[in-house]
């Protein structure tokens, strides 16, 4: 009987969890305002409570897939009861209802981790962070209830099978991607509560940044390891070997990460000089507001795309209202309630501020050529200005030459000081770093192919550029100190954390650099028997052979693959799927990764006389692009291990200083300095 | 295209909308394979590229290189056809584009229209440059009238000490 | 003052920007207008479905305003349409068909394939263009089948339909399009 019941227990435990998140926003937003300490005390047991009906609601739907209860609508549109049962796990979010179902869920996870590791924090700021998710939590729950439930049922029609999880999405890439990419995006949002919480409460301080950088640094990792995750998917699992389109849906996933990274960098300035509070507080709305555009773009139907959730206008027009009510209240709050006063603090051309600007500048810049490009169709189709097309010509003519400037810049940041510094000593410090970048990055195409390569030089310029900045900079700090392992060991978390993130940047730019350059792409027609040459690799198909998987067919080729001069070979077996449920044909590349190449062997289509299609490719250095995203992420992880933060979790911040940063609203950037100094 | 969930009334409607959706679906892992020779490395190259950036009118966000859509398969077939009979790229740009309209263009082009979309990422590099210049000479003036010579050299110390630290 | 102005400007960018993605949501991607439009038909050189020996071209379409139909047998949704495709032709309005792209191997067998479907679901087409390898649709940009071409006297493409045009479509767009042109 209880089995029976588990989505009409799923359901009530959503409505319940909708409820709390009721009480998690109006109680203690209202007790912040009238300063009473009952009502706010009422933030945290909301939000446990919240995440564990959450939890109910998600093992619940979870449970129909397992089961198989094909009564519910959800499960009898994406499972099968020959899906295997990691996939059957995986399905519940590889559909539009499940997905916002985990988002919600991630957000339940998300707003607990903030109560749990907010004991030192001022109990209003507290109330305010948890009150402002709990808003977001609230808006996400009512879609889910009334435009997207998981747990509908067909009764009395009750399917006798499903109709199977899209095959596309059957694949490990696919388990782990969603669940990264939602807590990046939906870990966004503890910056942004917690901005909205300082605009509320007047208080925006260095201490404030120094709660808001760890939860930063965290929601962007998972979300670079999302977004490589979602390009490493595309690249093995689409069948054409590339790995960024410029679609739509990624592009909605590369807007919050790019303001992110400039929401990172400015964080840094405003916990370091105290300055440009209100442009990071802006950037932090940003980033969330784009995160929940992302969230509109891929399931309202507005633009077309190749991976989009199945559409709905009246989703559409849901999501659209949300992002409205958040997005327009929350700017509104920034009108009125941002920083009046105008900090002091100068610097120079020549300063690690004013790089870190141009940093933010053409981060922003960069976000507003994606989502330009992204809305654009749509913009000018409203306006009846006709219909046109925005691809990766257009990505790519920008993106390029914003990236290589932002590189130039990247270099030098590390290396300069705060405030100002001497033309000169920045010139001594770094010239033999950039002129080994320039030979180097000049002749490596040369000894690599013999030819010269514009493209692939000016990739490998930007990222020898940022190595060796990085390098020289490492050398001059730990110079000083009396032995050079000391001076290592000195070095704190947080600029280790910075020398990984932009050395993942380095090796992502040179896989671009390399990928997009030297890739090979031979279209064969092969036969048992025929051999191939593509740059100096042997493929030869030895056997063709019918198989069956738990819920498909399969023709599967075998390939032997010979380097030029070895006697070594090995084999490889691209395959053509046809699931069943769905009678969809998938192809099943075979990929041979390596550090330096991968080999790529997609099977097409049967040609008339017995042979296959068979498209052969050879991609340089194409797992750099994910390893730097793992390097970047890494770094961001590392960051949050930094002393700093770990000593406001454990020391409650001064007393005088919330109290003088209450009445003020700002703390001069001497001020903060001189407290830093003496914690 | 509305797929809304089946709740009442016609599962068997529910689920051919769904096929439908599946149907646009199913083009994209199902790539184009095609072999081809070519006259020209060159050639090659140019294909590769054409079919890169021409955009399939029938799918939903494909080149017609990536799309197994019928059309995309003849369009493939001229932009050969035409490479193979000397044409320039921009011929058989043109071409495309008088049957199929501007949206089979990834590129835009340069026109009234879309003088925003390619002028503004420029225009606000600049306008961000302008800024910064603003901000540092406005700064430079409060940061001399606010603090004392020997304000600002604690200060310098201050924040020397820190960076050591 | 100013700066609080200032403020505000993200808020005015983000309600811009939501206006638009508002009527984006009403927008149908897929509905765009023929690039052809008030353009000559292409021209072309072929044969009728009924008789490989007679050749058509695009001065047989002008003189008067005419529909041009592309379907083909393999098109479920070309068979809908064929109801109001018969309402239109008892209406008076020339209506040409285009048989575009049959599916099998000789040409032959296409033209049996496109008679079959005319004897079935009726013929309401003064003539049918044999398009065996789509090279017309092609040119007329056609993308997908059944599509509709308003042709006016002078051989100008007036309108364009995608899609299958419903007894609605008749009444409220097809007719009034075929008065205006006439």
């Amino acid at each position: 009987m209880l089995i029976k019941m588990i989505p009409e227990i799923g359901h009530y435990a959503l409505v319940i969890a909708l409820l709390m998140a009721v009480v998690q926003a109006v109680l203690p937003l209202a007790g912040a305002a009238t300063r009473r300490p009952l009502w706010m005390a009422y933030a945290r047991p909301m939000a446990a409570g919240q995440l564990a009906f959450l939890l109910i609601a998600y093992g619940c739907l979870t449970a129909s897939y397992l089961l198989d209860d094909f009564s519910v609508v959800n499960v009898a549109n994406n499972a099968n009861s020959l899906l295997p049962w990691y996939y059957k796990f995986s399905a519940v979010w590889g559909n539009h209802e499940g997905s916002v179902l985990l988002w919600s869920l991630i957000l339940g996870i998300w707003t607990f981790a903030v109560g749990c590791f907010s004991g030192r924090l001022p109990p209003d700021m507290v109330a305010r962070v948890l009150g402002v998710m709990g808003l977001v939590s609230v808006g996400f729950l009512a879609f889910v209830l009334i435009t997207s439930n998981p747990f509908e049922r067909s009764l009395p029609n009750i399917p006798a099978d499903g109709a199977d999880l899209n095959p596309l999405l059957q694949d490990v890439g696919l388990i782990i991607h969603p669940p990264m990419l939602y807590m990046g995006y939906v870990g966004f949002s503890v910056v942004f509560a917690f901005a909205i919480a300082a605009l509320l409460g007047g208080r925006l301080d260095s201490a404030w940044t120094r709660w808001v950088r760890p939860w930063t640094n965290i929601a962007w990792a998972f979300l670079t390891v999302g977004i490589a995750l979602g390009s490493w998917w595309a690249y093995y699992e689409l069948g054409w070997g590339g790995w960024w389109f410029w679609d739509p849906v990624e592009n909605a996933s590369l807007l919050p990460w790019l303001a992110g990274t400039a929401l990172i960098h400015s964080l840094a300035v405003t916990e370091k000089r105290g300055t440009f509070k209100s442009w990071t507080v802006l950037l932090a709305i940003t980033t969330f507001s784009l995160s929940l555009m992302g969230t509109f773009l891929v399931r309202s139907g507005v633009l077309t795309s190749v991976h989009a959730f199945a559409n709905d206008p009246s989703r559409g027009l849901f999501i659209l209202v949300l992002l409205g009510i958040t997005v327009g209240l929350s700017l509104l709050i920034f009108a009125l309630r941002a920083p009046r006063v105008s900090q002091p603090g100068g610097f120079n051309w020549l300063s690690r501020d004013a790089l870190l600007l141009v940093n933010n500048i053409l981060l922003v810049v960069m976000t507003v050529t994606v989502l330009l490009g992204t809305v654009y169709p749509l913009l000018l189709d409203a306006l009846n200005l006709g219909k046109i097309s925005v691809g990766p010509p257009y990505f790519n003519a920008l993106f390029v030459p914003l990236t290589v400037l932002l590189c130039v810049f990247m270099g030098l940041g590390p290396s300069a000081r705060w405030k100002r510094m001497s033309g000169r000593e920045l010139l001594s410090r770094l010239w033999l770093a950039g002129a080994a970048a320039l030979v180097i990055g000049v002749l490596a195409p040369l000894a690599y192919t013999g030819a010269w390569n514009l493209k692939a030089s000016i990739g490998l310029v930007a990222a020898l550029w940022l190595v060796l900045s990085l390098a020289r900079d490492l050398w001059d700090k730990t110079s000083r100190g009396a032995s050079r392992r000391q001076a290592v060991k000195r070095l704190t978390p947080a600029y280790w954390g910075m020398v990984l993130g932009h050395l993942g940047l380095a090796v992502t730019i040179v896989g671009v650099a390399l990928v997009s350059n030297y890739s090979v792409e031979r279209n064969v027609r092969m036969n048992v028997g025929d051999s191939v040459d593509v740059a100096g690799i042997r493929f030869h198909m030895t056997a063709l052979d019918e198989r069956r998987g738990p819920n498909f067919v399969s023709d599967a080729a075998t390939i032997e693959v010979t380097r030029q001069g070895a006697t070594r070979s090995f084999e490889m077996h691209p395959e053509k799927r046809l699931y069943i449920a769905r009678g969809m044909p998938m192809t099943q590349v075979a990929l041979r990764p390596g550090l330096f190449h991968d080999l790529y062997v997609a099977m097409g289509e049967e040609l008339d006389d017995g042979s296959w299609a068979l498209r052969v490719q050879i991609k340089p250095f194409v797992r750099w692009l994910w390893l730097g995203a793992l390097l970047m992420a890494a770094g961001g992880m590392m960051a949050v291990a930094d002393r700093r933060y770990r000593r406001q979790l454990s020391t409650r911040a001064p007393e005088r200083e919330s109290s003088s940063a209450a009445s003020s609203g700002v703390v001069s950037a001497s001020q903060v300095t001189s407290k830093e100094v003496r914690a | 295209m509305a797929l809304k969930a089946p709740s009442q009334g016609h599962p068997w409607l529910a689920s051919v909308l769904l096929l439908t959706g599946w149907l646009l679906a199913l083009q994209v892992m199902a790539e184009a394979i095609e072999v081809r020779r070519f006259e020209s490395p060159v050639t090659e190259q140019r294909y590769q590229s054409l079919t890169a950036t021409l955009r399939c009118p029938k799918c939903e966000n494909q080149a017609i290189g990536d799309s197994n859509s019928p059309i995309a398969a003849d369009m493939r077939d001229k932009v050969y056809e035409q490479l193979n009979d000397g044409r320039s790229d921009k011929e058989i740009i043109d071409f495309m584009v008088q049957r199929f309209g501007d949206y089979v263009l990834y590129n835009p082009r340069l026109e009234g229209r879309t003088l925003l979309l390619w002028g503004l990422p420029g225009a606000l590099v600049v306008v961000g440059g302008l800024a910064l210049w603003a901000i540092i000479r406005s700064r430079r003036r409060v940061s001399v009238r606010q603090l004392s010579a020997e304000e600002q050299a604690r200060l310098d110390e201050l924040i020397d000490r820190e960076r050591r630290s | 003052m100013k700066r609080r102005l200032l403020l505000l400007v993200p808020l005015v960018l983000f309600l811009v920007l939501g206006a638009f993605l508002y009527q984006g949501l009403s927008i149908n991607p897929f509905d765009r207008e023929s690039a052809l439009m008030a353009r000559e038909f292409p021209a072309f050189e072929l044969t009728t479905l009924d008789n490989p020996q007679q050749r058509v071209d695009e001065g047989d379409i002008k003189g008067e305003v005419t529909l041009v139909n592309v379907w083909g047998s393999w098109c479920p949704t070309c068979r809908q349409e064929m109801p109001q495709l018969l309402d239109l032709a008892d209406r008076g309005v020339r209506l040409i068909g285009v048989d575009y792209k049959e599916t099998a191997a000789s040409d032959a067998e296409k033209r049996a394939q496109g008679q079959a479907f005319l004897t079935q679901f009726g013929n309401p087409f003064a003539f049918n263009v044999f398009d065996p390898l789509g090279s017309l649709g092609f040119d007329l940009g056609v993308y997908g089948a059944p599509e509709t071409f308003l042709v006016d006297a002078d051989g100008i493409i007036r309108y364009h339909h995608t899609g299958y045009i419903t007894a609605d479509d008749v009444e409220s767009i097809i007719m009034p399009e075929v008065e205006k042109w006439r």
